[in-house]
């Protein structure tokens, strides 16, 4: 399966599923061609389709076997009309509060001595960004957020943490995420944010989907209280 | 009616098709390890895909209401009230009846199915329990049955059509160890011929760690050139060679994304085997191109069309009604 438009590489995902690869500049470009390739099937949605999962630089698309091969899945993606969105106003803004520094998930200090940035600087580069949800995935509702600062890149934690908890912002690499749930974890952790990102048994369980942007802003701990409430009453 | 949970061994939760169109949210894929011997199981129950219990160690059922039921699976002594009955058949059951279950071989899946089907919580579109994401179960908290636990089936309607006998060449041969199909996909080019080959030709050995996310072989190294690779979506049954080079195969509840290499993925007409494995099994490998894979597939849905004699497809979910 030969190169086309943006798409760099096609590979077999099992006999009933094919990967595709974008090229770009840079991540960013890459993973807008991921969203442009996504749009297009979403729109021209195909009756065999049962499965799409966009990533960073990479869409896999799973197909019914009984109706279609991996050659005609080709063919129908190859001959899609992209348009690449480009536009920020197709893309949903989540604007998250975030209780830098609470006590639970604090490791500014481990991030201080890494970055060799001070805990107010990081917290105020951290906010500096609208980040991209390049993936949805690893559990309900994580969002991979991309891409951080480079001064605050930072390694994964030598050992794990086994309960990271619901809520926790974290940053890894040069990514940043809030984790939807108490879940084990190997990301600095820098505060945290009150807002349900995974509703188990609601419509919509999941708040962000790939493609959509991200902002964060600082909340005192009373604030964050008063918001987690109103989150726990609405639930 | 409902049906009590007399006996739990190991462990037994509840199974369905799984969580479809949800993997672009981070819900995993969920649902049988087994899926021919699931979709088995229900046919023999005159339907398709109803929510049924995938069960390993022994399992002892008491029915309140007469109920048509069926298990399958590898080899397991089947006893009715002290009479023995076949696995992958229809079982007719009384009120007050016990049916237990004894596997032959710890580790190994079974299904039990019944007419009407077992009523669960539903989340996201599926009963299937996932442990990892606390969904699904009894109390919808990602817990498996207790003995004890009582599970209310549906009613069905009256005089519904059961199947002719399963012809035997539709019972799976499930040998201790499994040669299996890989189709070659993803990564399968960062592998150097000589590497492909050691895969092909060498003999992995399943080990203790294994459960729904996924299984851990152990053998002959594959070396990898140390690339860069964004996480990407795991197909199931993808072959990640983690950096210590020794295989590990994903499995029905395994994480949407992940970002080791992969070689590619077991063919779909053996999954069912390999998943069967337990640890200390035995694992040979043979390149099947998809194309060949899905030929082999195909072949599968047709002959159990032939039995039922009717229209059937779809990946492992059968569109068209008995009745």
């Amino acid at each position: 399966m030969q190169p086309f438009g943006t798409i760099r590489a096609v590979q077999a995902a099992g006999e009933d599923g094919v990967i595709f690869y974008t090229s770009g500049a840079d991540l960013a470009a890459q993973n807008q061609a991921v969203n442009a390739l996504h749009q297009a099937l979403v729109t021209h949605r195909p009756h065999w389709l049962t499965e799409l999962v966009p990533s960073y630089d990479s869409l896999m698309l799973v197909f019914n076997m009984s109706e279609v091969d991996y050659h005609g899945v080709y063919q129908f993606v190859k001959q899609l009309p992209i348009t690449d969105t480009n536009s920020q106003a197709a893309s949903t803004l989540h604007r998250l509060p975030v209780w830098y520094g609470a006590p639970e998930a604090n490791d500014l200090e481990l991030v201080s001595n890494t970055t060799g940035l001070s805990a107010a600087e990081i917290i105020e580069r951290h906010q500096q960004s609208a980040y991209t949800v390049f993936a949805v995935g690893f559990a309900p509702g994580f969002a991979y957020l991309g891409e951080l600062a480079a001064e605050l890149t930072t390694p994964r934690l030598a050992n794990p943490r086994q309960a990271v908890p619901k809520g926790a912002v974290a940053i890894a690499d040069r990514q940043t995420a809030v984790y939807p749930d108490v879940s084990p974890g190997g990301w600095h952790l820098l505060g945290l944010c009150p807002v349900d990102l995974y509703k188990p048994g609601a419509t919509e369980p999941t708040l962000m989907q790939a493609g959509d942007k991200v902002e964060f802003y600082a909340i005192s701990e009373d604030e964050y209280h008063a918001l987690a409430q109103k989150a726990g009453e609405s639930a | 009616m409902a049906v009590r949970f007399t006996r739990v061994d190991l462990t037994a939760y509840p199974v369905d098709a799984g969580r479809r169109g949800q993997l672009h949210q981070g819900f995993c894929q969920s649902g049988p390890l087994d899926l021919y011997a699931f979709s088995l199981a229900n046919l023999l129950c005159g339907q398709q895909g109803a929510t049924a219990i995938e069960f390993i160690g022994g399992l002892g059922v008491e029915f309140t209401a007469p109920a048509v039921v069926s298990v399958t699976g590898p080899a397991a002594e089947i006893t009715l009230d002290n009479q023995l009955h076949q696995s992958w058949q229809s079982i007719q059951v009384n009120a007050g009846q016990q049916l237990i279950v004894a596997p032959a071989r710890i580790g190994s899946k079974h299904y039990l199915a019944i007419q009407g089907g077992f009523e669960f919580p539903r989340v996201v579109g599926s009963a299937s329990m996932v442990k990892r994401e606390q969904l699904g179960g009894l109390h919808n908290d990602g817990k498996p049955l207790k003995a004890g636990d009582e599970v209310v089936v549906a009613s069905v309607a009256s005089a519904q059509k059961l199947p002719d006998a399963l012809p035997a060449q539709l019972i799976p041969d499930y040998q201790p160890d499994a040669r299996v199909g890989l189709v070659p996909g993803y990564q399968h080019d960062w592998l150097s011929p000589l590497q492909w080959q050691r895969l092909l030709n060498s003999e992995y050995t399943i080990t203790p760690q294994v459960d729904r996310m996924g299984y851990r072989l152990s053998g002959p190294a594959i070396e990898l050139p140390s690339r860069a690779l964004y996480s990407e979506a795991i197909a199931l049954g993808a072959m990640q060679i983690p950096p210590d080079g020794q295989p590990i195969v994903m499995m029905a509840d395994r994480q949407t994304l992940g970002g080791y290499p992969k070689a590619g993925t077991i063919a779909r007409c053996d999954l069912n085997h390999f998943a069967q494995g337990i640890p200390g099994d035995k694992i040979t490998f043979y390149q099947l191109d998809a194309d060949d894979a899905r030929a082999k597939w195909l072949l599968m849905q047709a002959a159990i069309q032939r039995w039922l004699s009717f229209e059937v497809c779809g990946p492992g979910v059968f569109s068209t009604r008995l009745s």
